[in-house]
């Protein structure tokens, strides 16, 4: 958050602060990514003293950005409308992850597959607890190709709901044989989604086409 | 070649150390230069990247279009076991590529605690330790920094030493390195550059009781003497007017403004104050231009004012006032990292802290008046009281009071008096009246073992005996009567280790060398500082630690570090260790000149260049 601060001071935009004694900057993210993943399509509110022309924005931004931030897109928000953070449903996320021998692999998905739970011992800070991350994958689809496992899949992101990349992988992991030990695994972002009924909207065409909500 | 791969960097802790392309980092291209530089800091990231040195340098040499200059830092324990299980040699951030491809390897002597990490830097690229070892295929090793005034525990290790300022020096080595044929031609050319000292062009002869008998250059064309370099300018001298931006947080994580060197306070017990002369200042429309760059070009939203006694400088009024003015939209934020004991500077902070810190930090450094003078530290329990009451009304509602123990001369009444000390500050408190003072008061006083350092005026005297200490404090604590004092004292080995190499010889080159193959490393950090492997390494190269730290000295033995010329004269440190004997003040020389030599040397210079008044205020 800090470096996205930076940028956006040094871009000069007039963004917007809180009052009292320590004002801090206006802006959250949608959603942090883990330290390792990456992503291609990320969402930060920003909340502004003036209006600017969304394409100058984008541009004082990409002037003065670090080193594997880009800014693509931005638009305006109405008065009154939730954060993009409140709205978040839903993301979907490229996994590779490297196996010694994928001879079994095959088979061995199609089984997990067919269980109906898929159950995993969930960490935190202070309790062990195991829940069933099925009911958080909305779609997942996959493919072997040279000794990774490529799986695309849509999770459960934001307040209510939330599963991890990271735990799914671990899942995946622990329930196969012939993972690369110690290997990394490569977590990619691709899509955040706002749920409209029983669709899945991008955060960024929820903005264009339903302008009385949010959208950053 | 094996790089540190994904695989690596997300079994460690705190990966963001190692992955450098931060913004304002500089990349080049290698087939333009000629040189390649590697700027080394002996400890991780984030203890590095807060060190403002490293900062200037890297901005200075990346100026010089024949020059690429890269950063390396220490790997933390766990990524240090990756690289070697891996065989991945220790690199720069920039490029990745190991430190033994690069011209030169710049390392900065920061603190005696850290020069181990410094042999493990070399040992992790594959570089022999020893000077004597290293041939044309090896970088050159060069060290700087405030510990390079007493070289001598690392002569073998080095092939020269930076003494003082590096702005301008090092571009005339790296001028005179490319003029050289190889390096031997190289180590004899640089020794006649002012400021650069060569080790192996020097012999060192001992006596029977094992004091220095004579130190000598090894040919005519190689100065008796070496005097510290200071830069030509201080206002114009070269400054970035961008930093680099880390993606992580780092120890000292906003804008620094270096706005003047050297010190006039003249404290006995320091050296930075005594190596710093003259005193120097920057304008202050300098500062503010120079701020002005770095802000857009960083992002950062606060600025510290640094120098090492920043209430003293001439315009600091006028500084700060100026900077919240000018930003006053920007919300960006000011901050003085040390505060002079005097209610005038507490109405300062006053004006710059929009959020009331509840702490506030004085360094008193002795309990009793007595003991102050000795140490010429200037403050007198007035000053003190008066500034403790402006803070309580002030609304701050801890205090915190930093002192050392086992100074010279000391007695137990002394330490004792600490504890007085600290109890009249709490009183101070309860005479604010109750709806005006902030609830929760707290003194918290903390002390730590003197240790003797070079080209002060305590530098003959003996460290006191850690046992002699403990006692003193046994009493300081039991003479605490307020509730609201907590009282720590910082009892650790370390110290002792600190008082060796700080006023050692070339005769602990193979003790450090020894503790380090024992797996001596980040022995500033407690959770490894190891006693035992150092007092093993004492032992079996046959040296007793308590030559170089508890033994008094007589003002006419040969120090090790005496061939170095700071402008300020052994004559003037003898008269002010005799004046610290009789309790005796020497007052700040912007009243008076106390005849330091600071100005008659051949460091040049001029007493108080930049600054607007000579007056003390």
């Amino acid at each position: 958050m800090r470096t996205l601060q930076r940028i956006i001071r040094r871009s000069k935009l007039n963004v917007e602060y809180s009052q009292g004694f320590n004002p801090h900057m206006n802006t959250s993210l949608c959603q942090p990514l883990s330290v390792g993943v990456y992503s291609s399509s990320e969402y930060l509110d920003i909340y502004l003293e003036e209006r600017v022309k969304t394409i100058e924005l984008i541009e004082a931004l990409n002037k003065v950005s670090s080193k594997g931030i880009k800014f693509l897109y931005a638009a305006e928000v109405k008065e009154n409308v939730k954060s993009s953070m409140a709205i978040l449903s839903a993301a979907k996320y490229n996994i590779k992850i490297k196996y010694e021998e994928t001879e079994n692999l095959e088979e061995q998905l199609g089984d997990l597959f067919h269980l109906e739970n898929w159950n995993i011992v969930k960490k935190s800070k202070s309790s062990e607890k195991e829940v069933d991350i099925r009911p958080y994958i909305y779609k997942m689809g996959y493919k072997i190709e040279d000794s990774y496992l490529i799986i695309t899949v849509t999770l459960a992101s934001g307040s209510k709901d939330n599963l991890s990349a990271d735990l799914l992988s671990k899942f995946i992991i622990e329930n196969t044989k012939g993972y690369k030990k110690d290997s990394f695994v490569l977590i990619k972002r691709i899509e955040m989604y706002a749920i409209d009924g029983d669709k899945f909207i991008p955060l960024d065409k929820y903005c264009t086409d339903f302008s009385k909500q949010v959208i950053h | 070649m094996n790089r540190i791969s994904d695989d690596i960097l997300y079994r460690v802790e705190k990966p963001a150390r190692y992955i450098g392309g931060e913004y304002n980092s500089v990349y080049k291209d290698l087939t333009s230069v000629d040189i390649r530089f590697a700027f080394c800091f002996p400890d991780v990231y984030e203890v590095g990247m807060s060190h403002l040195g490293t900062r200037i340098l890297y901005y200075i040499l990346n100026q010089r279009e024949d020059t690429y200059c890269e950063r390396a830092f220490a790997p933390w324990t766990d990524m240090e076991k990756l690289l070697i299980d891996n065989n991945i040699p220790l690199g720069t951030l920039e490029t990745k590529d190991p430190l033994s491809s690069f011209d030169f390897l710049g390392f900065t002597l920061q603190y005696e605690m850290s020069y181990t990490n410094i042999l493990n830097m070399l040992s992790l690229s594959n570089i022999p330790l020893r000077s004597e070892d290293r041939d044309d295929n090896f970088p050159i090793v060069l060290f700087g920094g405030p510990c390079a005034y007493n070289p001598e525990p690392l002569y073998n290790i080095a092939d020269l030493f930076v003494i003082g300022e590096g702005e301008e020096v090092t571009g005339e080595i790296l001028d005179t390195y490319k003029k050289s044929k190889g390096r031997e031609d190289f180590l004899k050319n640089a020794s006649k550059i002012k400021g650069v000292y060569v080790p192996s062009l020097y012999t060192v002869s001992y006596n029977e009781d094992k004091t220095i008998k004579e130190f000598t250059p090894k040919y005519d064309f190689v100065p008796k003497k070496v005097v510290k370099r200071i830069v030509s300018n201080f206002n114009e001298v070269d400054y970035p007017d961008k930093l680099v931006v880390p993606y992580t947080e780092i120890v000292h994580d906003r804008i620094m403004l270096e706005t003047f060197r050297g010190c006039s306070r003249g404290c006995r017990f320091c050296q930075a104050g005594m190596i710093y002369r003259p005193i120097r200042e920057k304008k202050t429309d300098k500062l503010l231009e120079l701020l002005d760059k770095i802000k857009d070009s960083t992002g950062y939203d606060e600025v510290s004012l640094t120098s090492l006694s920043i209430c003293d400088y001439s315009d600091i009024g006028g500084l700060v006032n100026s900077i919240i003015e000018k930003y006053k939209e920007d919300k960006f934020g000011v901050s003085l990292p040390s505060i002079r004991i005097d209610s005038f500077y507490i109405e300062l902070l006053n004006e710059i802290q929009k959020v009331r810190k509840t702490g506030l930090t004085f360094a008193p450094e002795a309990g009793t008046q007595r003991m102050r003078d000795i140490i010429n530290k200037g403050v007198t329990e007035e000053d003190l009281l008066n500034s403790a009451a402006s803070a309580f009304n002030s609304g701050y509602s801890t205090i915190k009071l930093y002192t050392m123990v086992g100074l010279p001369y000391e007695t137990e009444e002394d330490v004792a008096g600490i504890a007085d000390m600290a109890d009249k500050v709490v009183r101070e408190y309860y005479k604010v009246p109750k709806d005006k003072r902030k609830n929760g008061l707290r003194v918290n006083v903390s002390s730590s073992i003197f240790v003797p350092k070079p080209f002060t005026p305590f530098q003959w005297i003996p460290q006191d005996d850690m046992g002699n200490v403990l006692e003193k404090v046994k009493k300081l604590k039991a003479n605490i009567k307020e509730r609201a004092v907590s009282y720590t004292y910082h009892e650790t080995k370390v110290s002792y280790l600190e008082a060796i190499f700080a006023r050692g010889d070339r005769r602990l080159s193979n003790v450090l060398i020894r503790a380090f193959e024992k797996g001596a490393k980040f022995d500033g950090w407690s959770e490894y500082f190891n006693y035992d492997i150092w007092m093993e390494s004492l032992k079996e190269e046959g040296i007793d630690g308590d030559f170089y730290a508890k033994r008094e000295r007589c003002y006419d033995e040969i120090l090790p570090w005496d061939f170095i010329d700071i402008g300020v004269s052994k004559k003037y440190l003898i008269s002010e260790n005799e004046k610290a004997k009789k309790a005796e003040l020497t007052c700040d020389c912007r009243q008076n000149c106390s005849a330091c030599g600071i100005n008659c040397s051949e460091v040049g210079g001029e007493c108080f260049e930049g600054a607007i008044l000579n007056k003390v205020h």
